[in-house]
């Protein structure tokens, strides 16, 4: 299976995943993303959450979320051998959650640093959270990408729920990372 | 001769304008595929004013703001305040009355700045 395949399997899977749990799938995104398509993607959301009746706080913390993981993926997500940087996402409504999960292509050896950021904020609670991205905003250091490394911090922030990750090994040299962000219904 | 800076406000960027007098206003929201070429023109804009203006006012009314631009947004405040006297420096900070994210940052670049940042509240 090449990774296109792989990734088209996993997103097929990903899809599945709301299914059997009963819950809404309402936005979805499979392929490349660009500053129009998050433009695009984020209306929508906005617009939906609105018509269903979210609270306002709830669309803003899932507006910053959904903003934060899909620059995420431009800034940090790698690319296919024929140089396309897959990525996918969904969005759904549970019971008592709102759940959005990012996926994208990475190098098998820059898993660790992504993975240990994660838990590192997995381990904190929200003051704890809060100082790690005072910190980090304080050291003002900006990739050429424009990236500030606050993106997981902020979706941490906004999430108020633990930080949920998956990494799939695709092959040799790439792997797939999901990460996962819950926002409950208030 | 130094322009005056104008910025049309789009979807994920904001209204910027620039006066050589001595003030800007970022209105909208911000989250720019690349903010560091975004806030380029404005950092090189605030550069370039004179350090020996009457005041400089800075007035931020944001709504979605990406966490990279909010760090710009805070390194426009700190160049603000290398260039100019801190008493000459005047930040006014306006977020919707019930938008507590965007306050609560207008809160935490008044801890971390030494200007004193006005926090506004604004109905919409």
């Amino acid at each position: 299976m090449n990774v296109l395949e792989s990734c088209k399997e996993k997103y097929k899977d990903s899809q599945q995943f709301f299914e059997d749990k009963d819950a809404t799938l309402f936005l979805t995104h499979f392929g490349e993303l660009d500053s129009e398509k998050i433009t695009n993607l984020s209306s929508k959301s906005e617009e939906h959450l609105i018509e269903i009746g979210a609270a306002k706080r709830t669309v803003r913390n899932i507006f910053n979320i959904l903003i934060e993981g899909l620059q995420n993926i431009i800034n940090h997500g790698d690319t296919s051998p024929n140089g396309k940087q897959l990525s996918f996402f969904n969005m759904g409504e549970f019971n008592n959650q709102y759940l959005v999960s990012f996926s994208n292509l990475i190098l098998n050896h820059k898993t660790n640093s992504i993975v240990e950021a994660i838990n590192r904020l997995n381990n904190e609670d929200q003051a704890g959270v809060k100082q790690i991205y005072l910190k980090t905003l304080t050291n003002g250091e900006i990739s050429e990408k424009g990236g500030a490394g606050l993106g997981i911090i902020t979706m941490a922030m906004k999430s108020k729920n633990e930080i949920k990750y998956q990494v799939t090994k695709i092959n040799h040299e790439l792997s797939l990372i999901t990460i996962e962000a819950k926002i409950d219904k208030i | 001769m130094m322009e005056n800076l104008h910025i049309e406000e789009t979807k994920c960027t904001p209204f910027i304008n620039g006066d050589v007098n001595g003030a800007l206003t970022i209105k909208g929201n911000c989250f720019p595929e690349n903010s560091l070429t975004f806030f380029e023109t404005i950092n090189n804009w605030m550069d370039a004013l004179p350090s020996d203006l009457s005041s400089f006012v800075m007035d931020c009314e944001l709504n979605y703001i990406a966490s990279s631009s909010v760090m710009h947004i805070f390194k426009l405040m700190q160049k603000a305040e290398e260039h100019f006297p801190v008493d000459k420096i005047e930040i006014k900070w306006k977020f919707e009355v019930d938008d507590e994210d965007i306050e609560k940052l207008g809160e935490e670049f008044n801890n971390l700045t030494k200007s004193e940042i006005e926090l506004i509240p604004v109905e919409v």
